[in-house]
């Protein structure tokens, strides 16, 4: 029920949002305000209270009838809808000195809408057509151009599998004795999930996508959209087990880990601009998380969640700092010192570099796979670095300060300050962020 | 009622080898062409035939909503492609005769794309492909004219989008590749919900190749 309620809420303020958009600053504020008190709330409320609604005694959490359809809030979903409510809280503060355009408050929060459904309507055939629905819609967010249509086919190009895999699913509950069916459903859950997580070889929509676009536009879908896909990528390994004890499983996910951020590494060496910069490194930091899904467990899974909580604070901080620097096209903000300080500092995050807050879950991998695999672990030392040299090679871009713009205002440097110390802090102390 | 059904389901056998035939012209024309008229025809061909074929596999009523989806999703698409400036020929040069507004030419009428052999190729390929498809991995639950629809217009729309230059190119192919996986899924999966979701992300895809066009133009 809580689900439904922080849904509706949300939608509400969507509708809202959109009838105060020339109010730019106000829309982004209470779509800001309602994320945060949604994902708190959320966060907090034990699943299992209850509360009484016209003389009926309702659950917060578990299963509810809506339009015919199951909406289930387990404790998976609470962590995936708390993720996604804080996040968009933290991109619309950020988006409020920020961010140029009128329609990032209610587009942003009916993707927000979309995106939380997606993460709690079962069966998952819903879920998947859901999130297609959101990615259509974020596309509102970009400035068009080539980069949002490689982003719009490659996730179209993913709808087919796991559509087809519920129907083998179904066939296979009836017929048992048909393993086959089984191998065909893994491969195209998986060739799908592997579309929308962009990795090598279908990689190239996403430093695409980053390259001319605003970066918290950019953030939203990678942070937002990209979280939901892992979280329903750990909803498919929940709900169908045998997908996970495939003897495939293991080497499949370390190969395509191990490529995505070695590609990732070595395109980031390369100097194209301070957005495909951002891609790369999001490649790098994906190819991360599918290593740390292939150790399987409840290690990986922990390692996993922290992972995502990192990278999400690191293309945050990052993207605001791109955006107030107005390193990418179409950046009409003052310039401000903290702007470089913070792409900086999200870039390092991304790349694993201590002591920022990414270091923390990627010494954990590290630690994990250095007894059985010390070269794999070198190649993603090495393939880090490629960012970092990347960062080197981009850095004085942005130093050098433009005189003509004007001084950014006071709040954008205190919001830079506070995302980067974050980015850094949590680092030094993660006890806050993981080993809760 | 039940007459009527049969009456469709008859008709609608009979016209499966020519709406094959009319949906090969049809997605050439996408493919080929440069002007936005013809490639709008097209589509809507597309669409038509691809509910003709539908009528094998579902419900005509449920055929009939599917139809008006593609009758709005082709609306949208010729009002975005008139926005946008009639063409993709608008971005490339290509002698600019109808630009200058000279005189009219009959061989204009078509703009053929300077990469045609190619295209013409990728055409032929994805015939190629979709028949040996086919034969070798028969889709599950579609007749086998159907079937080979299914296989064409999704290899189509992967080399239209793989080849596209605009953003509407690419949202031409992602629609053509939707309506083959819909003519497929929809024989699997008979529920309304899906059909409905289906068709509202075609909408939805549409209105993005849309926005992304007119974004780009501005």
């Amino acid at each position: 029920m809580l689900a439904l309620i922080g849904i509706g809420l949300l939608l509400l303020t969507a509708v809202l949002t959109y009838f105060l958009r020339r109010w730019r600053r106000v829309s982004l504020l209470l779509a800001a305000i309602v994320c945060a008190a949604l994902g708190l709330g959320i966060a907090l409320i034990p699943l299992e209270g209850t509360f009484s609604f016209r003389g009926q005694e309702m659950a917060f959490g578990g299963a509810v009838t809506f339009l015919g359809r199951s909406v289930v809030l387990g404790p998976g979903a609470q962590v995936g809808l708390t993720f996604l409510f804080l996040s968009g809280a933290a991109l619309f503060l950020l988006a409020w000195p920020l961010e140029s355009g009128d329609l990032y408050a209610p587009v942003g929060s009916g993707v927000l809408v979309l995106l939380a459904a997606a993460l709690v309507v079962r069966p998952l055939v819903y879920a998947v057509l859901i999130l297609e629905l959101a990615v259509a819609f974020s596309v509102l967010l970009l400035r068009g151009g080539m980069g949002g249509a490689r982003y719009l086919t490659f996730f179209v190009l993913a709808l087919p599998g796991p559509l087809v895999a519920h129907w083998l699913l179904d066939m296979y509950a009836l017929t048992p004795d048909q393993t086959g069916l089984l191998n065909t459903a893994s491969l195209l859950i998986g060739f799908s999930f592997a579309l929308m997580l962009g990795l090598v070889p279908f990689h190239p929509w996403v430093p695409a996508l980053a390259r001319r676009e605003s970066p918290l536009s950019v953030a939203l879908i990678f942070s937002a959209v990209g979280g939901t896909v892992w979280f329903l990528l750990l909803d498919y390994l929940q709900t169908y087990p045998w997908l996970g004890r495939s003897p495939y499983w293991s080497s499949a996910l370390t190969a395509l880990g191990v490529g995505t951020v070695v590609v990732g590494g070595l395109l980031g060496t390369t100097r194209r601009g301070w957005g495909a910069l951002l891609g790369y490194a999001v490649m790098v930091d994906t190819g991360m998380l599918v290593l740390a899904l292939g150790r399987g467990g409840a290690v990986g899974m922990e390692l996993e969640r922290a992972m995502m909580l990192t990278r999400a604070w690191g293309v945050l901080t990052m993207a605001a700092g791109l955006s107030a620097v107005g390193a990418t096209e179409g950046a009409e903000h003052g310039r401000s010192p903290w702007g470089a300080v913070a792409a900086a500092a999200g870039l390092l995050s991304l790349a694993g570099f201590p002591p920022t807050v990414g270091f923390v879950s990627r010494w954990g991998l590290y630690r994990l796979l250095f007894p059985e695999q010390p070269l794999t672990v070198l190649a993603l030392l090495l393939a880090s670095a490629g960012l970092v040299v990347g960062l080197l090679r981009m850095l004085p871009h942005i130093l050098v300060p433009d005189l003509s713009r004007p001084r950014a205002s006071p709040a954008v440097d205190l919001l830079l300050l506070l995302a980067t110390v974050g980015a850094i802090g949590l680092g030094v102390f993660p006890q806050f962020l993981i080993y809760r | 009622m039940g007459t009527f059904l049969e009456w469709v389901e008859r008709i609608s056998a009979l016209a499966a080898p020519p709406a094959v035939v009319v949906l090969v012209v049809a997605l050439g024309l996408v493919l080929m062409t440069r002007r936005w008229l013809f490639r709008l025809v097209g589509m809507a061909l597309t669409y038509f035939f691809v509910g003709v074929l539908h009528t094998q596999v579902i419900r005509p009523e449920v055929v009939l909503v599917k139809l008006l989806i593609g009758a709005v999703v082709c609306l949208a698409l010729g009002v975005t492609g008139q926005a946008a400036g009639g063409s993709e020929a608008a971005n490339v040069s290509n002698g600019g005769d109808q630009e200058k507004g000279t005189r009219f030419r009959w061989r204009n009428l078509l703009r053929w794309r300077e990469d045609v052999p190619l295209r013409i190729g990728a055409l032929l390929a994805a015939l190629l492909i979709a028949y040996a498809g086919s034969l070798r991995f028969p889709l599950p639950q579609v007749p086998f004219l159907v079937g080979l629809a299914c296989y064409l217009l999704a290899v189509v729309g992967l080399f239209l989008a793989g080849m596209a230059e605009t953003p509407l190119g690419a949202g031409l192919g992602l629609l053509v590749f939707l309506n083959g996986f819909d003519l497929f899924f929809g024989a699997l999966e008979p529920s309304l919900v899906v059909a409905g979701l289906l068709g509202l992300i075609q909408f939805l895809v549409t209105f993005a190749a849309a926005y992304l066009t007119l974004a780009r133009a501005e």
